[in-house]
């Protein structure tokens, strides 16, 4: 009753108020019958906060999403659940979900009645079209009286999250070289070959056969170490994502860096898809992709990943050498100055391939044409650079899809697009390959 | 859109509905009818205007011009073009209407006449109204503030009636308001997000909403708490401000609307003594031999330009038990049941306080209803609302007559008494009056040989005239004058006398009232203007006020043998002397000291016995209490089924239901059972079924006895001779269904007790009470044999249907053809 008093709305307040002011006239005139209109409306407020106030319900609220997981543009389903504890009825209830306003509006729902021991299920669909992570919930319940004269609300603290990861477009199949570098015991791509070297040795592990324990090696280690009699090959790529600000332009759902966050996604679900061991290395982010989760962690590392001020290619770097594992090296950058290029340029594995994904930022703008032909010179520059280390480089404009992208990548050498069009240059440079 | 039309229109209904309170104002229902065409307009150019999208300024020029049209259209007014839209001469025929209803207002008492004035102004004042009503709860969504304009419609029969309104149009008023609120609340909640019930169904527009029916419930008792309440709250009988400043309904400036200050008494029984034209005001018949003056009204204020009378504040219904008990329990005082019917011809205060002439010591009234009420402070029925126009009434009374003995032992009033109060005089009381009087009462020592005196002293002998008119004086004082001149009609008398007495210090006020007249038919009297007449009441300790009559005796006054002649005290004179005869064994045999119940100290402490022959009153008691007892009754019902159900089983267990049946089987076996050990124990199990149902525990029919025993003792916790009880009860069950001799050893009936007892103690108080009061097995098995017995009786009635419908069909007999 008293919650409920505190409840009251401003109509409410006002009858109360009214109320006193009819009652005092009455008395002043003696007028019994506006005492009647005084009581009234005195007594509405107080039995509609007795109404509300006296619903004590007990009410569990479930939620669930289908999926938890999902791509820019697609919906997911929104399953409320709510259970009455209660030995009582409720009354009407309002509903309403909190919603983060990019996934549209929030979700109101009037549940007429609920019988006691009684469960319901309600469910909404929501839509994002930018990616994210998102907080649904809590789910906020709003108890009215009749008159409008009373009205709580009470939230549920229970919070779930809708993970909307960004676009992933199918890449062609192509193969790349380098891509069966390194060891470890990757499933897809071990290879038992026949001849091998078999001096190969690791550590043991429980349940291995001890007439395979390579004696020599044990006693140069120092805990027993068996011979591998297979060499198993893997396939393993590191994708660099570039958040440094400076490397990107534009705001929003159509910012380059929302392009390379889409392109690196794509490349991980193509590669993963392939097979292939996944590592993702951004500023401060290195998320290995483990076989129970596939993907997930690095999409879930995609969808909330922001443009970093602080971002340097240099830790980046370290990051990456942290675990010197080899293999594919693939990089979505932005714009680089030389000094950028240099530094990227060492993320090569000595024997790896390292494939770089430049993104054009400033065709993301609009620029005089001066501008853009300076923007495009320093852009040569920058590749020219990575080529000399040993990259391929593939320039991504504003309005490159990025299949053709990854076709022209294995298509052509190493860089040969570069070359060609800097075919002086590489003369005078000379360190070609 | 859609969903506004709804709202639009109980905001129409709910003004129709607020506009009921007009119906205590209205003596006929001619406009409602008005008021319906109104809103109807109102409401239908609101939606119209609406379903054009026309913004809040259209809308109301929309309603603002349906009500014109409607308006000018239901007054008939002249010139209007169509009959509908008005023109500048409909414009100024509006203006003549107005003024006349203003008029009206001035003119008549309520209830009021339709007259078109006033149907004109109150068509035009609702549809302001229902414009208002639409605009706050439709265009605004404001429908709170609806209710002020609804409020303004039930503040005019408020401040019209003096006294209380009656609580059903309020009543119907507030739901209406309550219906609007409830209305957009809904509508509010259904717009806030798509509808679902609690097991998923989705919910349409057109489905009513749970939170409808629980406004409605809410409604409901707001009103009666807002009806009842003020019901509790005492006095309430003037506001605040009047007893502050003495503004009130007694002496504020009239306005047409106010009844505010009473009629001036003094001044309507001059007019109408001098009224050259006598015309008949009403007729009485009473079976009273001698009647004494026929009274209405009393004035108990001496200020020092005279008496003056107000409008009494003090009533409380006849119906009501308003009346306090006439009876007067002193030595000396005799009463006489009468009865008296009273027609009106042209009797009429002209406004309220309407006052009703009645004989003294009335004892109850027949055909008035709650409007009329009894001013115990004064003696007088009144009422506010209903006028006295062409009433008939009739009323008991008890004729009290008086010894001179009895008022000479007539107690001193007490000095605290409020009842001094009628003893006050003027600070600037004329000095010649005091002088007077003591001269009057000089060795005089009880009230009523002073009294007497002073009544006296009004005779010829000292040269007192009775005249229609008055000479004029220079003292400035009326009653000085009047002591002067000695010429006058009743109302000086009457006034003089009561002065004095007042001068005298005792409390005295004047009455009004009618004389006999002079017009006789049997027992019928036919009274005049000419026969209204004023007189003394004096007050004594114990009695009450008793009439004394100062003015000298003309055609139609009464002198009594405590009030005599002026002119000839010791006769006791009169046109009949019947009735003032003394019964020696009458009312009064005690000889102690009574009480007055007309003093307003005593009032409501009732006591004595009363005379009231109000039977009305006692039989819906008896009716109450035959409600109650038949309730009681029905409810015990299932209660008292179960208990001779127990008992028949547990009898028939001692007993022995059925004869034995020796089943011979033809070969050489012989198979005795025991049919009465079979019945025991089917009685014991059933009794013991019922038992656990009514104490609300769980038992299967799917279950044997011996899993219901086990359950019952797990679920329980039974241990000890409960236990023992239900496993034998169970056992004994089993056998008697399944073995071919079944072997009982024990005592069902105290397991059954014992069982009954123990599964009591386990329940909370509520289960218990209900197990004995209302047992669920038997209201199950009713339940169950209505519901078969209605599926049986409508199987029976589709039956005899289909026969019926067979034999009549004509296509039976093409049937027959066919076949042939």
């Amino acid at each position: 009753m008293r919650e409920g008093l505190r409840g009251l709305t401003t109509r409410g307040k006002s009858f109360l108020a009214c109320a006193v002011t009819v009652a005092l006239a009455a008395l002043a005139f003696g007028e019994k019958d506006l005492l009647r209109v005084a009581v009234l409306i005195g007594v509405l407020p107080l039995l509609a906060s007795w109404y509300v106030g006296r619903t004590r319900y007990k009410l569990a609220c479930t939620r669930s999403l289908e999926p938890t997981r999902t791509p820019v543009g697609a919906t997911a389903r929104v399953v409320l659940r709510l259970q009455n504890l209660s030995a009582l009825p409720t009354g009407t209830l309002l509903l309403e979900d909190r919603l983060p306003y990019a996934l549209g509006s929030r979700p109101r729902l009037v549940l007429e009645r609920l019988g006691r021991r009684q469960a319901s299920s309600v469910a909404y669909s929501v839509r994002a079209d930018v990616r994210g992570r998102y907080e649904i919930g809590p789910l906020v319940i709003r108890l009215t009286d009749p008159f409008g004269l009373c009205e709580l609300a009470r939230a549920f603290p229970s919070v779930d999250h809708l993970i909307v990861t960004p676009t992933v477009v199918p890449l062609p199949a192509v193969r790349l070289t380098g891509e069966y570098t390194g060891s470890g015991d990757s499933r897809a791509r071990s290879v038992a070959v026949h001849g091998e070297d078999d001096a190969a040795t690791r550590e043991y592990r429980h349940g291995d056969d001890l007439r395979r324990v390579h004696w020599r090696s044990t006693a140069r280690v120092g805990e027993l170490m068996v011979r591998r009699e297979e060499q198993p090959w893997e396939s393993r790529a590191t994708l660099v994502l570039d958040v440094r600000r400076t490397g990107h332009r534009g705001e929003g759902p159509t910012a380059s860096f929302e392009w390379a966050v889409s392109a690196i996604a794509s490349i991980a679900v193509h590669l993963r898809e392939s097979g292939y061991r996944l590592r993702l290395v951004t500023d401060l982010a290195d998320i290995e992709a483990s076989d129970s989760d596939g993907d997930g962690a690095i999409l879930d590392h995609l969808a909330e990943v922001k443009l970093s001020p602080r971002a340097d290619l240099g830790r980046i770097g370290e990051g990456l050498r942290r675990r010197a594992d080899g293999g594919l090296v693939i990089a979505v950058l932005g714009m680089l100055s030389t000094e950028d290029a240099d530094v990227v340029a060492r993320w090569r594995w000595a024997s790896g391939t390292a494939i770089g994904f430049l993104v054009d930022s400033s065709t993301w703008l609009t620029l005089p044409e001066p501008a853009r032909l300076e923007a495009d010179r320093a852009r040569a520059a920058t590749a020219l650079r990575l080529v000399q280390a040993g990259w391929r480089v593939t320039g991504a404009a504003h309005g490159d899809r990025l299949p053709g992208l990854w076709q022209q990548v294995s298509r052509g050498a190493p860089g040969f697009a570069w070359r060609a069009a800097m075919a002086e240059t590489v003369t005078t440079a000379g360190g070609t390959r | 859109m859609n969903q506004r039309r709804s709202v639009a229109l109980a905001a129409g209904t709910a003004t129709l509905l607020a506009a009921t309170p007009l119906s205590t104002v209205f003596a006929t229902y001619s406009w409602a009818i008005y008021c319906a065409f109104v809103i109807g307009a109102v409401t239908g150019a609101g939606i119209a205007a609406r379903a054009l999208r026309a913004r809040l300024w259209a809308q109301l020029l929309a309603m603002l011009g349906a009500l014109v049209v409607m308006v000018t259209w239901l007054a008939h007014a002249p010139h209007a073009f169509l009959g509908t839209i008005p023109t500048r001469a409909t414009l100024q025929s509006f203006a003549d209407l107005m003024s006349s209803a203003t008029a009206d207002i001035e003119k008549s008492g309520l209830p009021v006449p339709d007259t078109p004035g006033l149907l004109f102004l109150t068509s035009l004042g609702i549809g302001l109204v229902a414009v208002l009503v639409d605009v706050c709860a439709v265009g605004l969504r404001r429908p709170a503030i609806a209710g002020f304009p609804m409020l303004a419609i039930y503040a005019v029969p408020v401040f019209v009636h003096v006294d209380s309104v009656s609580p059903i149009p309020f009543i119907i008023g507030a739901l209406g308001f309550l219906w609007l609120l409830v209305t957009d609340s809904v509508d509010r909640v259904r717009r806030f997000g798509r509808r679902f019930t609690g097991d998923g169904r989705g919910v349409d527009v057109w489905e009513p909403s749970p939170l409808s029916a629980a406004g409605r419930r809410l409604a409901f008792f707001g009103v009666a708490v807002a009806v009842a309440l003020p019901l509790f709250l005492p006095g309430m009988t003037s506001g605040v401000l009047s007893r502050l400043n003495g503004y009130g309904p007694g002496n504020g400036p009239g306005n047409g609307n106010r009844p505010g200050p009473a009629v001036n008494l003094f001044a309507t029984l001059a007019g109408q003594l001098n009224n050259g034209k006598s015309f008949e005001m009403l007729k009485v018949s009473t079976n009273d031999p001698n009647p004494y003056y026929l009274r209405f009204a009393v004035a108990d204020e001496l200020t020092a330009s005279g008496f003056r009378n107000n409008a009494p504040g003090s009533g409380q219904a006849v119906t009501a038990k308003g009346i306090p008990d006439p009876q007067i329990n002193h030595k000396g005082v005799s009463q006489h049941e009468y009865h008296a019917n009273v027609t009106i011809t042209d009797f009429d205060m002209g406004r309220a306080p309407y006052y009703l002439p009645v004989y003294q010591r009335l004892a109850g009234t027949q055909r008035l209803d709650g409007s009329w009420l009894y001013d115990y402070l004064g003696d007088q029925v009144y009422s506010n609302r209903s006028s006295t126009k062409g009433k008939a009434y009739s009323f008991d009374y008890l004729s009290t007559t008086y010894t001179k003995a009895a008022l000479r032992a007539a107690d001193l009033i007490d000095p605290q008494s409020s009842i001094r109060e009628y003893a006050r005089v003027p600070t600037q009381e004329p000095a010649q009056v005091d002088k007077l009087v003591n001269q009057l009462i000089q060795g005089k020592t009880t009230e009523y040989d002073k009294v007497e005196a002073i009544l006296a002293y009004f005779s010829t002998d000292n040269h007192f005239q009775y005249s229609v008119t008055t000479k004029a004086g220079t003292s400035g004082s009326d009653l000085v004058d009047f002591l002067t001149n000695k010429q006058g009609y009743c109302q000086q008398y009457a006034v003089a006398m009561a002065w004095m007495v007042r001068a005298a210090h005792y409390p005295a006020r004047v009455a009004f009232g009618f004389t006999r007249g002079s017009s006789r038919q049997g027992q019928t009297y036919s009274l005049t203007n000419q026969d209204l007449h004023a007189w003394t009441e004096v007050y004594f300790g114990g009695i009450g006020w008793v009439p004394f009559d100062a003015t000298p005796p003309r055609s139609g006054s009464v002198k009594t043998d405590w009030a005599p002649d002026a002119n000839n005290p010791t006769a006791s004179s009169g046109d009949d002397n019947g009735g003032s005869t003394q019964t020696p064994g009458g009312v009064d045999a005690s000889g102690e000291v009574g009480n007055a119940p007309h003093d307003p100290r005593d009032f409501g402490s009732g006591g004595g016995s009363v005379v009231t022959t109000d039977s009305g009153s006692t039989a819906w008691r008896w009716w109450l209490l035959g409600a109650v007892l038949a309730l009681l009754i029905a409810f015990a019902v299932p209660g008292v089924r179960r208990g001779l159900l127990r008992r028949h089983r547990l009898a028939g267990r001692s007993r022995g239901p059925s004869p034995d049946v020796t089943v011979e089987a033809p070969g050489q076996m012989q198979v005795v059972t025991e049919p009465a050990a079979i019945g025991e124990a089917h009685a014991a199990w059933d009794e013991l079924v019922d038992t656990l149902v009514d104490y609300d525990v769980p038992v299967s029919d799917a279950h044997t006895p011996r899993v219901v025993a086990r359950r019952v003792i797990k679920e329980l916790d039974l241990f000890g001779e409960p236990a023992d009880g239900l496993r034998l009860l169970g056992r004994a069950e089993e056998q008697a269904r399944y073995a071919r001799v079944p072997e009982v050893s024990g005592d069902l009936g105290a397991g059954l007790r014992s069982v009954r007892r123990a599964v009591a103690a386990t329940r909370p108080r509520r289960a218990r009470l209900r197990a004995i009061v209302l047992p669920p097995s038997v209201l199950r098995r009713w339940r169950y044999r209505i519901g078969t017995g209605g599926a049986g009786l409508i199987n029976r009635v589709g039956q005899v249907r289909d026969t019926v419908v067979a034999a009549l069909s004509p296509r039976r007999l093409l049937a027959r053809r066919g076949t042939r």
